[in-house]
């Protein structure tokens, strides 16, 4: 091979986005003829998710999947406008369409050169979900909820009275089994499921906060300039496969394990439309206020207002 | 030999040679990671080390390591430990190797309110290992009994290895944590076992024959005051943990604070104790983390040169029954658990190790609680375990490594047993997670 | 041979009074560590509320004690090594060993974490990087810095253990 990588994962081998990652992996392969190979790591071996910024600009790796929503405080909110914020898209389309034809992909390349990064596509992935203790019927059970999150959504919730706790993923099992937290905003249903949270939250939200959550592909950028403009192309055309993996994947998995979920005793919880509705305007608010933070931001919430009002939203 | 058999004995090999030596373990592992990535992968890479050692610095998890040390210098300075060993003393002492077998207990209670295993081996070794001398017993048996009994941190619940373990595989984290209860009471079981015989066979090894000496003992009543409050501080932390006050790396915090009120209620709160107590604190914490950094360096390029293929072309090509592909997985486990760290053992060896068992038909959780008891083998297994290191820091001057790898190896020997038991007996395991679960 | 130390001795106590002074601030971050926790367990349990930006402080503030922790620490001669052959030794060997191997190993493992890590904190500094948490807006680059400062002093340190080997060379062969 003409090209040999390392690529770090943000998840674990068997899980979904893993497979969609290994997926764009093989596409790379094949698609270039053999010129390019890529050898996938798992979620951490390479360096921290945290610090997925820098090991890419420093080269640690060549190529990672990241999470936008994790450099908030590197690059401003328009990180958490990547990553997708609540009170917007709704479905994998609208965020695919989005990106490739209203243009969101060229402002956020431009968000992330800034941080020496490649930004090559993002990696729709599925939804991130709330679990509870107690169920959650309406915005007034929010009032006093112990809840695991972040960024805007820490905001948001914040705003209806909940009190969010920042806590690593390897507290929240025994935070929730305990009493510690109250809820936790994590995963997909099998994303939950394989955290084993129903073991200790029994009641899921049907309605989620982020619906179309994504990862993205980052590159070092000294590999990506190295490369010829054919290989450029089967890079991005193989990342946006990978996104229909991730998707399809997701539809074969999150229904099996919330059934399982069930089965263990789950109930499904939800909050009616019209009060769901009230609360995502909030949300609405909260990210339109990004607005005031920067130029390209301005420009990226600007994009997303124009869209939703093309959606009649 | 493919080019990662070839690296991992050059790595290992030199690694081994260097601590060896004598060149400082943190210094040792530091300065090889960045040798190795020099040569084998590249330069860039190396910028792994200050990445590496932020994310360990500053990550909430391990905030518990100086807090429980904190702790136990605590109770140490102030004597509560001291007076709670006499009152050992006077409840078992008739019993020989009581005080070995009551420090086993207090490990196992330990176990209970700590995710990690660091934390209870430090503070055990600060408090237990002098009571125990001090009375008597052998280097080996003090030592011994401490490094062992503080591995079973990461066996009882609640245990961060344990939920790296669950989130890597997605195993249920429940279930594992209520399989981790048979197979840690039953190593504390023989581990107790075991000290009875050494002090049954070998009165030396305990400090002697009690002898009466004639003098009249003080009343069990009045012994009982100096296990009072201990046992208010473990009610104070596992309260806060159970009662969903705190989370298992801020009971910790619980925990300190416990133990400067008391030494406060006895009046011993001084300026002198304290003093001392964050001395202490400040070089066994440092000293600790400083190792941390660059075994989970060393680890991380080990993993990146393609670590898992060596391990899975060692498993696969094995063409064998199902028992005897388990064992040799258990065995490739010991073997990286001499050099490796736990958390890059698990991140290499889990994601090949468990679809293996799964498709032999072996039930996870009963995989993974093996699985967890050879890490636990792991922070004690020489030359590189994190416990023996611990011990080292911890113990006088007058223990030497020498015989701190003497020491494990009776308790190693024993934790094989149990993981042969278990699995013979997988009931070991899967009874409790069975109840539970259904 | 009649050679005068004095230079030496003077280096190795200006050093040591360093790693003194060091050793004093790292440890009264312990306790603070502690108050900001229990403040954190307090809120939580009588507010309802958490204490945002608990978390960060607490865990930078853990950087602080072992970066800075760390340099005093070895000057105290409290890095632990495998002492199977390293008892054995004489004081010459023993300098030896720590002048060459050591500091070779030492030399390798400060180039990553003084010039990389400084350069890893600059990347911070510049973007004028805040905490993740979107909770409150703590400077990461002074933790993220704390990384290659302490990396430098764990080398002064180094320098005054070595120097004090030699210095017992010396007091060893003087009596002879
Ligand atoms: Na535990
Ligand atoms: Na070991």
């Amino acid at each position: 091979a003409d090209f040999s990588w390392k690529m770090q994962s943000n998840l674990n081998p068997g899980e979904p986005g893993y497979i969609a990652a290994e997926d764009f992996a093989e596409n790379v392969n094949r698609m270039s003829g053999g010129r390019i190979e890529i050898e996938m790591f798992p979620g951490g071996a390479l360096f921290p998710l945290a610090d997925g910024l820098e090991s890419i600009s420093l080269g640690i790796a060549d190529l990672a999947v990241l999470t936008g929503g994790y450099f908030a405080g590197k690059m401003g909110p328009i990180a958490n406008l990547e990553t997708g914020v609540p009170g917007s898209l709704r479905t994998p389309l609208e965020r695919y369409t989005f990106f490739y034809e209203e243009g969101f992909i060229d402002v956020v390349r431009e968000a992330f050169a800034k941080q020496d990064v490649h930004y090559v596509a993002p990696q729709l992935s599925s939804s991130w979900d709330i679990m509870s203790k107690e169920p959650i019927t309406s915005a007034a059970d929010f009032e006093g909820l112990k809840i695991r999150t972040f960024g805007l959504e820490a905001e948001w919730f914040e705003s209806l009275g909940a009190s969010p706790v920042f806590m690593g993923g390897s507290e929240i099992y025994t935070a929730l089994a305990t009493g510690v937290l109250d809820a936790a905003r994590w995963s997909s249903p099998a994303g939950n499921f394989k955290s084993s949270y129903h073991e200790v939250a029994k009641y899921y939200l049907s309605n989620s906060p982020m619906p179309v959550p994504n990862n993205f592909f980052a590159m070092n950028t000294g590999v990506w300039n190295s490369l010829p403009d054919d290989l450029k192309a089967v890079v991005e055309e193989a990342a946006k496969l990978s996104s229909f993996k991730y998707m399809s994947l997701t539809a074969l998995n999150d229904a099996d394990a919330l059934n399982q979920m069930k089965e263990a005793g789950v109930e499904v919880t939800t909050i009616p439309d019209a009060e769901w509705a009230e609360m995502e305007a909030k949300a609405k608010t909260l990210w339109k206020a990004y607005a005031e933070e920067d130029e390209l931001t301005a420009k990226a919430v600007k994009m997303l207002e124009d869209y939703m009002a093309k959606l009649g939203r | 030999m493919s080019e990662q058999a070839l690296l991992t004995i050059l790595l290992f090999g030199s690694m081994i040679t260097v601590l060896g030596l004598g060149v400082p373990i943190a210094i040792a592992l530091g300065g090889l990671t960045v040798v190795f990535i020099h040569f084998f992968w590249s330069d860039a890479a190396i910028n792994l080390l200050p990445v590496r050692s932020f994310a360990v610095t500053s990550s909430f998890e391990y905030l518990a390591v100086p807090l429980f040390v904190l702790m136990a210098t605590v109770l140490q300075r102030s004597k509560i430990a001291e007076d709670m060993y006499d009152t050992m003393q006077v409840l078992f002492g008739r019993l020989r190797g009581g005080l070995a077998v009551g420090t086993i207990v207090i490990c196992t209670i330990f176990a209970a309110m700590a995710g990690i295993s660091g934390a209870a081996t430090i503070a055990m070794g600060v408090i237990a290992i002098p009571a125990m001398l001090a009375r008597g017993y052998s280097k080996g048996l003090a030592v011994g009994s401490v490094a062992a009994g503080g591995s079973l941190g990461i066996l009882i619940p609640p245990s961060i290895t344990m939920i790296v373990y669950g989130l890597v595989t997605g195993t249920s984290i429940g279930q594992l944590y209520a399989g981790g209860v048979g197979p840690g009471l039953l190593i504390a079981g023989l581990f107790s076992l075991w000290i009875l015989f050494c002090g049954w066979r070998w009165p030396e090894t305990v400090g002697g024959i009690p002898e009466d000496t004639g003098l009249p003992r003080p009343s069990k009543l009045k012994a009982l005051r100096g296990i009072v409050l201990p046992f208010v501080l473990i009610v104070l932390v596992l309260g806060s943990i159970l009662g969903g006050y705190a989370s298992i790396s801020e009971s910790a915090a619980v925990g300190a604070a416990g133990a400067m009120l008391l030494a406060a209620l006895r009046g011993q709160m001084t300026g002198k104790v304290m003093g001392e107590a964050l001395q202490e604190t400040l070089s066994l914490s440092c000293m600790i983390f400083w190792i941390i950094i660059g075994a989970s360096a060393l680890a991380n390029f080990y993993t990146a040169m393609g670590a898992a293929r060596v391990i899975e072309e060692a498993v696969l090509g094995l063409d064998a029954n199902p028992w005897i592909i388990l064992i040799c997985m258990q065995l490739t486990l010991l073997v990286m658990g001499m050099v490796l760290d736990s958390t890059g053992i698990i991140l290499i060896t889990a994601p090949i190790f468990l679809p293996i068992a799964s498709a032999l038909g072996f039930d996870p959780v009963w995989f993974g609680v093996l699985y967890i008891i050879n890490m636990e083998m792991g922070f004690l297994s020489p030359p590189f375990g994190y416990n023996l290191f611990y011990i080292r820091a911890v113990a006088p001057k007058s223990v030497r490594m020498v015989d701190i790898y003497r020491s494990v190896v009776p308790f190693l020997l024993l934790m094989l047993i149990a993981l042969a038991l278990c699995m013979i007996f997988p009931g070991i395991v899967t009874w409790l997670p069975d109840q539970l679960f259904g | 041979m009649l050679v005068d130390h004095a230079p030496m001795t003077r280096i190795i106590r200006i050093i040591d009074t360093i790693m003194i002074w060091l050793g004093r601030l790292a440890m009264m971050l312990v306790p603070i560590i502690l108050v900001l926790i229990l403040a954190e367990i307090g809120y939580r349990a009588v507010v309802g509320r958490s204490l945002t930006f608990v978390e960060d402080l607490a865990s930078w503030l853990l950087v602080a004690v072992v970066s800075l922790g760390g340099p005093p620490t070895l000057m105290r001669g409290e890095f632990v090594r495998v002492d199977a052959a390293y008892d054995h030794y004489g004081p010459r060997a023993k300098a030896l060993l720590d002048t060459v191997l050591s500091t070779a190993l030492m030399a390798c493992f400060l180039y990553a974490m003084v010039w990389l890590g400084s350069n890893f904190a600059m990347k911070s500094f510049n973007t004028g990087e805040v905490s993740a948490t979107g909770s409150w807006d703590g400077p990461v680059w002074v933790a993220k810095a704390l990384i290659p400062l302490g990396s430098a002093l764990l080398g002064l340190a180094w320098i005054s253990h070595v120097l004090k080997l030699w210095v017992d060379v010396r007091a060893g062969a003087a009596d002879v």
